[in-house]
């Protein structure tokens, strides 16, 4: 294995699924991430809140077809932690892949 | 922050879900063609009005201001998701070029006004800002769906 920094914040795949649509959309709502992640509305919550407490996702509330609904979007250090995490995981396989033809 | 370690395996995987995950971003946000009908017609009405006096220009602003905020309403309704016209990417240039059209088109609209042009020549310039503005919506969603992977 070869050690190398990552965001532990963003390493449970759903919480990677999550980021993704941040990093990607503006906003997104809370049904659209369930669909997308494929959890029940507790483990999302759990994510989200996870996130929110890490500095990550700024939650919102709007209505929309007269219900509240709950949208997330990434804050800038959550953007910023996102770009990195990704170059982190594209330099593992990338060195990995270096390794391989080495020998 | 907190930090973890990873084996290029896990990596990789994580990587290819990140992939899939954009995958789905691009599916769930394919535009139908009204939808980009509906953005040429906001751009063609903002231009019309520049071609009429001032209480003209008013009235189509407002309308054109008001079809937007149908479409933005819509959008959040029927994808779950926004995603800023002026995001960082691939649809950028097209955002940029987009912008550089519809300011020409103004410019010509304004002129044409001021030299007294024939009745039908804001109606033309309408016409085009239109057809500018649906290719460069069409536009749009080809450069994110290709930048998402699909």
């Amino acid at each position: 294995m070869i050690p190398i920094t990552l965001d532990a914040q963003l390493h449970a795949p759903a919480r990677l699924q999550i980021a993704t649509v941040l990093a990607n959309t503006q906003s997104a709502e809370f049904s659209r991430l369930r669909e997308i992640t494929g959890v029940s509305d507790s483990v999302l919550s759990k994510h989200l809140s996870a996130l929110v407490e890490a500095g990550y996702v700024r939650l919102t509330k709007s209505a929309l077809d007269g219900r509240q609904r709950t949208w997330a979007s990434f804050t800038r250090p959550g953007r910023k932690a996102f770009a990195a995490h990704m170059r982190g995981l594209q330099a593992l396989v990338a060195s990995a892949e270096q390794a391989i033809a080495a020998e | 922050m907190s930090r973890e370690t990873m084996s290029p395996a896990e990596a990789r995987a994580a990587l290819e879900s990140i992939g899939a995950t954009r995958a789905r971003i691009a599916a769930v946000g394919v535009c139908p063609p009204w939808r980009h009908a509906a953005f040429g017609a906001v751009m063609g009405l903002l231009i019309l009005g520049l071609g009429f006096p001032l209480g003209v220009q008013v009235a189509c602003l407002c309308v054109a201001m008001g079809l937007m905020v149908v479409i933005v309403v819509h959008d959040r309704q029927r994808y779950g998701m926004f995603i800023n016209g002026y995001r960082k990417g691939a649809t950028r240039p097209v955002t940029a070029l987009l912008l550089v059209a519809m300011m020409a088109l103004m410019f010509v609209q304004i002129r044409l006004r001021e030299q007294g042009a024939d009745d039908w020549a804001p109606f033309a310039v309408a016409g085009a800002a239109f057809l500018v503005a649906v290719a460069g919506s069409v536009l749009w969603s080809r450069a994110f769906r290709r930048e998402m992977g699909l």
